[in-house]
């Protein structure tokens, strides 16, 4: 019980931790990277916080503490790891990058509470329209080193080619379409 | 503690299994819904396998390890199912993808733009979400379900509270 608590209380204060970051920060920055660094910070303490405590917190029942002090730890980290990575890290991908969650803000916020789809594609994240969505997706995997700009051709390296190889597998052995 | 997060854990291994092999072996046209009843099956499994195991111990201990156990699988879940959506549904992905299947692992930008930013990945993707319940669509006009408002409404503040702009 004193990790589900601890994680829960963890995830919190990451959260108000991110957003003061978030806030305080200089345009430009990199959250994605800012958010996992953060995150890496907060795991000593992490630990600290749990070896600090009593193992009742002061309140919990007898019958509810866990005898083996490490599995509970290694339960506590488990639980703020996928906190963060299937939690925090996706609201924020998902905020940031959500191409459906777009659509679905333009079509919410239209002053005639209705679109089309060529409005939709004209209005697409406050104007910048849908080849500037696109873009982006290019630029981050030039970042990544996957992908190179030659005029007007995009050639994969030779990483970015090892990528695309195995995810066509991966999603030929799934039977995903397109 | 231990007998939860073991049953927890090797139920969700026999999801990761089920749910791999059956994609594997039949198209499955609602994905989503398919992983979700795999799932189900597996958190009885491990339900009935705790309650086996315990049986005759104290019913809060029994409990305690159910819940143990639940959380194992529900942590594990939301770490797996971004993985296996990027995989489905990234654009940046079924890029890499598709240069890879390219003669000289390039195309133009133009040809790319086409298949992943054109007016029909809008209009299949707005599609999706007519079915999803997100949006309403009628004569070629769509507005925002309820569920639709209320997710672009906490999305919106989630941008506004972190200062993300408009996004996409």
């Amino acid at each position: 019980m004193k990790a589900i608590l601890l994680a829960t209380a963890l995830s919190a204060l990451y959260l108000v931790l991110v957003s003061v970051g978030f806030r305080m920060s200089r345009p430009g920055i990199r959250r994605a990277r800012f958010m996992v660094r953060l995150f890496w910070a907060t795991l000593p303490i992490t630990v600290a916080l749990y070896l600090a405590t009593p193992s009742d917190l002061g309140f919990i029942p007898g019958s509810w503490i866990e005898k083996n002090k490490a599995l509970e730890l290694c339960f506590l980290l488990f639980l703020f790891s996928a906190c963060f990575f299937g939690g925090i890290l996706q609201l924020y991908s998902l905020a940031d990058r959500g191409f459906s969650l777009r659509i679905a803000i333009e079509v919410a916020s239209s002053p005639t509470g209705f679109m089309t789809v060529d409005e939709v594609i004209r209005s697409y994240s406050a104007g910048r329209g849908l080849d500037w969505m696109y873009q982006k997706r290019v630029e981050d995997m030039v970042r990544l080193n996957l992908i190179h700009v030659n005029q007007n051709m995009i050639v994969a390296t030779p990483a970015g080619d090892k990528v695309g190889a195995r995810l066509a597998n991966l999603r030929q052995f799934l039977r995903v379409d397109g | 503690m231990m007998q939860g997060i073991v049953s927890g854990a090797s139920w969700f291994c026999t999801f990761l299994l089920v749910h791999v092999i059956w994609f594997h072996r039949v198209h499955v046209q609602d994905c989503f819904a398919s992983i979700v009843r795999i799932l189900a099956v597996c958190i009885g499994g491990h339900v009935g396998t705790l309650v086996a195991l315990s049986w005759g111990l104290p019913i809060m201990n029994q409990i305690l390890g159910v819940c143990y156990g639940l959380l194992v699988m529900g942590c594990s879940f939301i770490l797996y199912m971004p993985f296996y959506y990027t995989i489905v549904t990234s654009l940046s992905v079924q890029t890499l993808v598709l240069l890879h299947a390219s003669p000289s692992h390039g195309l133009s930008l133009s040809e790319l733009q086409q298949r992943f930013a054109s007016r029909r990945t809008v209009e299949e993707r707005m599609k999706i979400m007519v079915r999803n319940g997100y949006l309403k669509e009628h004569n070629g006009k769509y507005t925002a379900t309820l569920k639709g408002h209320l997710v672009s409404r906490f999305f919106c503040a989630v941008k506004q509270l972190w200062r993300l702009g408009p996004g996409g």
